[in-house]
């Protein structure tokens, strides 16, 4: 026999003792031998609506903070030069307040540009924004504005 | 019906979508039952073994950060069922009983069993490619996404593993086989 021969009888006697036919996946069998696994997963749909429902809201909010931050910073931008100028060299970025409320008013952004000019202004209403993501629902609206 | 990938079923199931669920384990029950015979050396336990891994993927799916790995993902978890389950029976054996049964019923079958001491010498890595491609025929595309590896190192492991099968069979006495 050659080569091709030898490795097509091969192959032949590897179907013949491995080949032990093709396994069907049968759902209903597996899902009433794996009931609680089937139903943990299932139960992920209800919390994925109300997650859902939660992230619309959550949208909505991130969306007016985004907006009020824009109109801050355009505000802040146009008082006028002598008023908004750096003092001195550009400080290492840092946390102006503490809360996100804080960090939405104009001291906290105001006081930011004074140190660091517009990449710390920027920064700040980045760490913001970041801080808004996830705990946008923790912020209320009265507490925003 | 239109081919969903891997990663939409997989980010569908895991918000609790039971059909997209199904629909990756119908897609990977042959290459999972595949790994778990090239452990087990049963049919019957392998099936075992791939509806355990199933059902620890259902209650682990949300833990998966890379949705377009679950057959990977899977096939871990389903020879390590494999393994435990041949811990279990201790005596792991790399052919199927029935088949041996019938084999044998049918009159002995040399080169069969030649074979199948030459399967139970390959390294696990080896058997278990050797499993997936000749079980049911499945594609490299198939076993690609179960092992993770290039369709180009699945061809390489898998002419390795029956160069290998082929010096076996040689020292058993089947002296004309040569890759």
């Amino acid at each position: 026999m050659n080569e091709r021969q030898d490795e097509r009888w091969l192959d032949d006697q590897l179907r013949r003792v491995v080949n032990a036919g093709r396994p069907e996946f049968n759902a209903e069998s597996w899902k009433r031998k794996h009931r609680a696994e089937y139903e943990t997963l299932m139960a992920r749909r209800e919390s994925s609506v109300r997650s859902g429902r939660r992230l619309v809201l959550g949208r909505w909010t991130v969306g007016l903070a985004v907006a009020a931050t824009i109109i801050l910073a355009a505000g802040l931008l146009f008082l006028g030069p002598g008023v908004c100028e750096p003092q001195g060299p550009a400080m290492p970025s840092q946390r102006m307040a503490d809360s996100t409320p804080e960090m939405m008013s104009m001291k906290s952004l105001r006081m930011a540009y004074e140190r660091g000019g517009l990449d710390a202004l920027d920064r700040q209403l980045q760490t913001t924004l970041d801080e808004f993501g996830p705990r946008s629902l923790s912020v209320s609206l009265r507490e925003l504005f | 019906m239109q081919h969903r990938s891997d990663k939409l079923l997989v980010e569908l199931a895991a918000r609790g979508d039971g059909e997209s669920f199904t629909e990756l384990c119908r897609r990977y029950y042959a290459p999972m039952v595949a790994i778990g015979h090239a452990i087990l050396g049963d049919r019957h336990l392998a099936e075992d073994a791939a509806q355990e891994a199933f059902a620890k993927a259902a209650a682990h799916l949300p833990g998966l950060r890379k949705t377009d790995q679950f057959g990977r993902w899977v096939a871990a978890i389903c020879r390590n069922e494999a393994k435990d389950l041949a811990r279990a029976r201790r005596q792991p054996q790399m052919v199927d009983e029935a088949a041996t049964e019938r084999a044998v019923a049918a009159g002995r079958d040399e080169i069969g069993e030649a074979m199948k001491t030459a399967l139970s010498q390959l390294a696990p890595e080896a058997r278990e490619v050797v499993f997936l491609r000749f079980y049911d025929g499945l594609s490299y595309e198939q076993i690609s996404a179960v092992l993770g590896i290039s369709e180009q190192a699945i061809n390489g492991r898998l002419r390795r593993a029956k160069e290998r099968l082929a010096e076996d069979l040689r020292r058993q006495g089947f002296g004309e086989v040569a890759l």
